[in-house]
């Protein structure tokens, strides 16, 4: 297991009591959640899952990975699967947002500050901190790439995890990200 | 909107780059580029006028600081046949020719810059900020013999010193050239449309009157907490873009928030000399991406398909 690129600790950590003082917040149950993922309700398509663990903060983000999300979806469909781990926040409001990102068939699920210092903190050899990208191969293959987009470091984590994914279903970028390209009417 | 526009057909994209389009500009020879904000990219298509699926003719640009590359592309026009100008956030212009490399770059210190307008074929109209400065006009002519601004005009309206930041947070203007010499401008915060002349004499200011109309109210909050602020956005109203029609009409988009999802809302107004009339108003409606200068089709992203990236076509009834 590999960590890359992870950012200082985000203000995440000082949301938690405002937010469950709100109420909106309904942690998941207590057993261990991530790498869980290809369980008996697994999507029988699916051969990557994509871990997305965010906090209250990053939905009033200017950037966010939503985009990169978006064009892996439309790329790989649904040989990829993408849950959304929320830690201490309103799953609505998280809903809420990936319509207004535009992002489909995408699976939402609450927890806790416990649960992710428990089952996502210290699952690799540095500290996870939120966003995080972490992409679970059926084989149990597992690396994790910061999410936090307005960094320049992050931004590579996450144009990593674009070939990384690409590289694990094996098809390759459909569209050069660079030069400009003149495709004759195909896409 | 039934009431007012007739749809005409969908547009249905293969890839995802369509539902980060943040502008759209059309080009006179056909079809249209449009600015991804998602991968940085602009991409053109050709008009798909016996296929609801657009067929992309090239891209240009990538995420990153150098040549060809853009922080946030914010949007782009055409000038001439053979030379597409972009605008990065940072204030950079980027040239690039008819076969889609970089001739060269411009840093015009407007930063954060927000859009870019096409008043002739040596002058642009930029909206952003003079070097960061909160104080700075909102909006500058260009002029690309010179590469240098000629005139900056169009100052933050004034608003009780409380609503600073939502000021500085929703601090750019947009414009619509009305005629070769003169311009519609608008600020996010405030329901009056200004018209100015290219040069930067005020002609005048109209209040425009949207029933959905949400004034700021309250300040920031103090807390950092996400959900205050989620809930204070979702308290006033911006006005997001101006159009002009081929016909002479203004349109105007503005949204609210509920929670973080914006509902569009699309005003059609007309301006005659010294009376601005409002033909309508639409509190929601689809988010209007731009008009084709060539037929007057207004081109909406449609938000509520969220498998696929669907634009619908569609025409005023008169």
């Amino acid at each position: 297991m590999v960590t890359r690129a992870f950012l200082p600790v985000t203000a995440g950590a000082a949301l938690v009591l405002p937010l469950v003082l709100l109420g909106g917040f309904r942690p998941a149950p207590a057993e261990a959640l991530s790498g869980a993922s290809f369980g008996a309700r697994d999507k029988e398509a699916a051969e990557v899952v994509v871990e997305w663990v965010i906090r209250s903060y990053d939905l009033v983000a200017c950037q966010t990975v939503t985009p990169d999300l978006r064009r892996a979806r439309h790329q790989h469909g649904d040989r990829l699967r993408i849950v959304t781990y929320a830690v201490e926040t309103d799953t609505a409001l998280v809903r809420s947002f990936l319509r207004r990102e535009r992002l489909a068939r995408v699976e939402t699920v609450a927890i806790s500050e416990s649960v992710f210092q428990r089952d996502f903190a210290h699952r690799f050899p540095q500290p996870l901190r939120t966003p995080s990208l972490i992409v679970v191969s059926r084989t149990g293959r597992t690396e994790a790439f910061d999410a936090g987009v307005r960094l320049a470091s992050g931004r590579r984590a996450v144009e990593e995890f674009r070939s990384y994914i690409s590289g694990l279903l094996d098809t390759p970028e459909r569209e050069p990200r660079s030069a400009f390209f003149t495709t004759g009417g195909s896409q | 909107m039934n009431d007012y526009v007739t749809w005409r057909r969908n547009l249905i994209f293969r890839d995802s780059a369509a539902s980060s389009a943040i502008n759209v500009f059309f080009d006179l020879q056909g079809g249209f580029v449009l600015a991804d904000a998602g991968q940085q990219q602009l991409r053109a298509y050709a008009d798909a006028v016996h296929s609801s699926t657009p067929v992309i003719l090239w891209a240009a640009g990538r995420r990153g600081d150098g040549p060809g590359e853009f922080r946030q592309l914010r949007s782009a026009v055409r000038i001439g046949s053979d030379q597409t100008v972009a605008l990065d956030i940072s204030g950079r212009l980027t040239f690039f020719n008819q076969s889609g490399g970089v001739t060269h770059t411009r840093d015009t210190r407007l930063s954060p810059a927000f859009n870019v307008w096409l008043i002739n074929d040596s002058t642009l109209l930029i909206s952003g900020r003079t070097e960061g400065n909160l104080d700075s006009p909102l909006l500058h002519v260009w002029n690309l013999r010179r590469d240098s601004v000629v005139t900056s005009f169009f100052d933050v309206p004034p608003h009780r010193s409380a609503f600073d930041e939502a000021y500085r947070l929703s601090g750019f203007a947009s414009a619509a050239l009305l005629g070769r010499d003169s311009v519609a401008v608008t600020f996010p915060l405030v329901d009056s449309l200004y018209v100015y002349r290219t040069d930067g004499t005020r002609l005048g200011a109209f209040k425009i009157g949207l029933a959905h109309f949400r004034p700021l109210k309250e300040p920031a909050p103090r807390n950092e907490s996400p959900e205050a602020r989620i809930q204070w956005r979702s308290s006033y109203t911006r006005i997001s873009q101006v159009f002009r029609a081929p016909d002479g009409a203004i349109l105007l988009q503005y949204y609210n928030l509920r929670g973080v999802e914006p509902t569009w809302g699309i005003s059609r107004l007309f301006l005659d000399r010294d009376r601005l009339h409002k033909s309508f108003e639409v509190p929601e409606a689809p988010r209007l991406l731009g008009i084709s200068p060539r037929d007057s089709s207004l081109y909406f992203l449609r938000e509520d398909y969220l498998e696929s990236t669907v634009w619908s076509l569609a025409r005023f009834y008169r």
